[in-house]
């Protein structure tokens, strides 16, 4: 089955569009919750795209971790660290004019590298490629072959550094408590009184 | 494929660069953050172009992308938690008003 050259290009049109418009919203939009909130369509654009190039698993891992994840994350740290003059305040510094000229010059070279570089043909139908006997390489097999024998020792490093980010993000995340504790450990509710005259410190800080 | 590779090289160096005017451009660290996002995500999809357009028979690529996501998850976490931290210190995330470490 073949589907004709116009879909195709609908498609890349299509997603390219949604990345590339939410991307520049991302950037520039005034509010920072919003410019969150459309880290959403980039990322899904992203995901089709991988959908589109056949890897299905770098999709679900995308819409995962990114979408399900990071981009949580970020949207919660976005209302903890919300300000009043928010929307009010310039939300991009003077470098504006010049970071813009100096990111087109910047695009230039690699537009120009992707024009004039006589790429080879590519490859054409995904599903006669096999990675070892009888693994196609669309199969997630593909990858955990890969994953569990070439690399498992990178496989093994990355474990240790999300438990060593885990750790650090939660030692850095943490609320500090004065040296001296009382001998009765503080209650729920002490906790919860706490908590606003830390702030109104900040505040006057 | 019917695309040539040159649209998708082109799509993601846009994006990079998008990445990062808004990484030097916006004054608040989270927005900043987001800007690397956008990065990481333009470096995935060449990746992942590459592998499909030229090597699909190994799956190097892949795991490259598998292993920044990995990364990108560790970094989102440590580096929301600094902002946190900032925002409890300062009261603000405003990267110009943050000048502890400014000469």
């Amino acid at each position: 089955m073949t589907i004709p050259e116009i879909i195709h290009y609908a498609i890349f049109a299509f997603l390219a569009l949604v990345t590339i418009g939410s991307a520049v919203l991302v950037a520039f939009t005034r509010r920072i919750i919003h410019a969150a909130f459309w880290l959403f369509p980039v990322f899904a654009g992203i995901a089709g795209f991988y959908l589109y190039l056949g890897a299905q698993f770098l999709a679900a891992i995308q819409v995962l971790i990114y979408i399900g994840a990071i981009l949580v994350l970020i949207v919660f740290a976005v209302t903890l660290t919300r300000h009043a003059n928010d929307t009010e305040e310039k939300q991009s510094n003077r470098f504006v004019i010049p970071v813009l000229l100096a990111s087109f010059v910047m695009l230039l070279p690699l537009i120009g590298a992707a024009l004039l570089n006589a790429w080879p043909a590519p490859v054409t139908d995904l599903d006669q490629v096999t990675l070892i006997a009888n693994v196609p390489v669309t199969d997630v097999s593909a990858i955990g072959v890969v994953l569990m024998q070439q690399y498992l020792v990178p496989f093994e490093i990355a474990s240790v550094l999300l438990l060593a980010a885990m750790v650090g993000a939660l030692v850095l995340a943490r609320k500090e408590r004065p040296a001296a504790e009382p001998a009765d450990a503080p209650t729920a509710a002490t906790v919860v009184e706490a908590e606003p005259c830390a702030m109104a410190e900040v505040a006057e800080v | 494929m019917v695309i040539p590779i040159s649209y998708l090289l082109i799509l993601s160096a846009v994006l990079f660069v998008i990445g990062v005017a808004a990484l030097i451009t916006r004054r608040n660290a989270v927005a900043a953050l987001m800007g690397v996002e956008l990065m990481l995500n333009a470096a995935n999809l060449n990746f992942v172009a590459g592998w499909r357009y030229f090597w699909p028979e190994r799956m190097d690529a892949q795991i490259a992308v598998l292993f920044v996501i990995t990364i990108a998850a560790a970094e989102a976490a440590v580096g929301l938690a600094i902002i946190l931290n900032l925002y409890r210190r300062f009261g603000t995330v405003d990267l110009e008003q943050i000048r502890l470490m400014r000469g």
